[in-house]
């Protein structure tokens, strides 16, 4: 059973246009007919599943966290990101100031300094 | 190619020994002592001829340099023959020191001994000699040989000069530098700087402008930084239309200590300009600091002048200044 062929077979569950030629090939196979069989079934099983089952799984879960929890959470990520935005300011208003100095000295004025640059 | 290969020149570099305080014969000196400064460093001086084309180009293809010493001269001789042409090719031995390599037909002989080191400047005696006897040279009024010479590291200067007759060039140079040879522990030590410039205005504010950098040790690393920009009333301007222009920007050198601390050499420009006038000053500062110690170096008040600008009330309520920090980085 090739690639194409499972492509061809879920293409023709899916009620997309196949090569009608092709799926006879397939279909002269006993591969390829037991594999239409099982497609069959598994679109079967798909539709005998309640609709909305998903939704009512997730509305159980929300109704057994506290609504306490869910603050507590959003509180702590908004504290986090305004952390990390304050610290980000800090750090650039930080490098834009030049740093303290040890020591401050003069260039002295007609020994080191000079209209003309002293050397 | 034969041609420009018969017109190589040839220059031998011949280390040798000089007798104490004397031009003269040329002797082998084995005992003489290189001088070491507190930190470590040995001093040389570096010699090479320099040719001047006359297109006003200039080439130097062959240097060296010899130790200095305090107690005796050292000598070093640049000889080679000189063709037809100032294209070069230069090839170089060492003949030894024992001066008996057959006389050359050209050959600058130069003698030195260390007077003083200041930690910045060298004081140097020399002697220089130059026997030609090739007849391609004319010598040049232009340069008078020295016999004390005052030198800082990378500063080279012009101790003779001939005119070349008939060839392809129009002199040759000979030019000497001082050079400083680290310890082995920081010769290749690698610095970083973190250069800042801080200027406050007349009217409090602060313009701080920051230049990041890095160097090998020893080696000068320019910085500058963008102009500050007035109006003539002296309010700052920072839209880019000033009418005065104030452009700090300078060289540091630094070098790495076997000790851990670092010396640096601080120079700095100030260019006041105003449309296509201006006036400057400057200076250079010389420390010695801790790996990262960040120092300010104050510029002094601007004394300078531009027709039509009064410069000193402009610029009498304005402190500029340079504040470093230097990391040795490797």
């Amino acid at each position: 059973m090739t690639e194409d062929s499972c492509l061809l077979l879920s293409a023709l569950i899916d009620r997309e246009p196949v090569d009608a030629d092709r799926l006879g090939e397939v279909l002269e196979t006993p591969a390829g007919r037991a594999l239409l069989v099982d497609f069959v079934r598994l679109r079967v099983l798909v539709r005998e599943e309640p609709p909305g089952a998903a939704v009512a799984w997730a509305r159980v879960r929300a109704e057994h966290v506290p609504h306490r929890i869910v603050l507590r959470t959003a509180a702590a990520v908004v504290v986090f990101a305004v952390g990390l935005a304050g610290g980000a300011w800090w750090k650039n208003s930080q490098e834009a100031q030049p740093p303290a100095p040890h020591r401050v000295v003069q260039f002295e004025p007609g020994v080191e300094w000079g209209s003309t640059p002293q050397e | 190619v034969l041609k420009t290969f018969l017109r190589r020149v040839t220059l031998t570099v011949l280390a040798l020994g000089w007798p104490s305080n004397a031009p003269g014969p040329i002797h082998a000196q084995q005992n003489a002592v290189d001088f070491t400064t507190p930190t470590g460093q040995t001093l040389a001086l570096q010699a090479r001829p320099v040719l001047v084309y006359a297109n006003g180009g200039a080439a130097a293809y062959v240097s060296a340099a010899v130790s200095l010493s305090k107690t005796q001269f050292r000598s070093l001789r640049l000889s080679g023959q000189l063709a037809d042409t100032c294209q070069m090719s230069s090839e170089v031995s060492e003949y030894g020191r024992d001066g008996s390599a057959p006389a050359p037909p050209f050959a600058w002989t130069i003698a030195s001994r260390l007077v003083s080191w200041s930690g910045t400047e060298a004081t140097l005696d020399v002697r220089i000699e130059r026997k030609d006897r090739t007849g391609a040279f004319r010598a040049s009024a232009n340069v008078e040989t020295p016999r004390r010479l005052r030198l800082r590291e990378g500063e080279h200067r012009v101790v003779d000069m001939m005119g070349v007759t008939g060839r392809d060039c129009d002199a040759v140079q000979f030019d000497v530098a001082l050079l400083i040879n680290d310890p082995a522990a920081v010769r290749h030590a690698a610095l970083s700087y973190d250069i800042w410039l801080v200027h406050r205005d007349a009217d409090g504010s602060d313009r701080n402008v920051r230049f990041r950098t890095s160097g090998l040790s020893g080696g000068e690393v320019p910085f500058a930084f963008p102009p500050l920009e007035h109006r003539t009333d002296g309010t700052a301007v920072r839209s880019g239309r000033g009418d005065l222009h104030t452009t700090i920007d300078g060289i540091i050198r630094g070098r790495a200590r076997p000790d851990g601390r670092l010396e640096l050499t601080v120079a700095a420009s100030r260019l006041v300009s105003s449309g296509p006038l201006g006036t400057g000053d400057g200076g250079t500062k010389r420390l010695t600091v801790a790996d990262g110690e960040t120092v300010e170096l104050q510029l002094p008040p601007f004394s300078g002048s531009l027709p039509g600008v009064d410069l000193a009330q402009f610029l009498a309520s304005q402190t500029t200044a340079v504040r470093v920090t230097a990391r040795r980085v490797r």
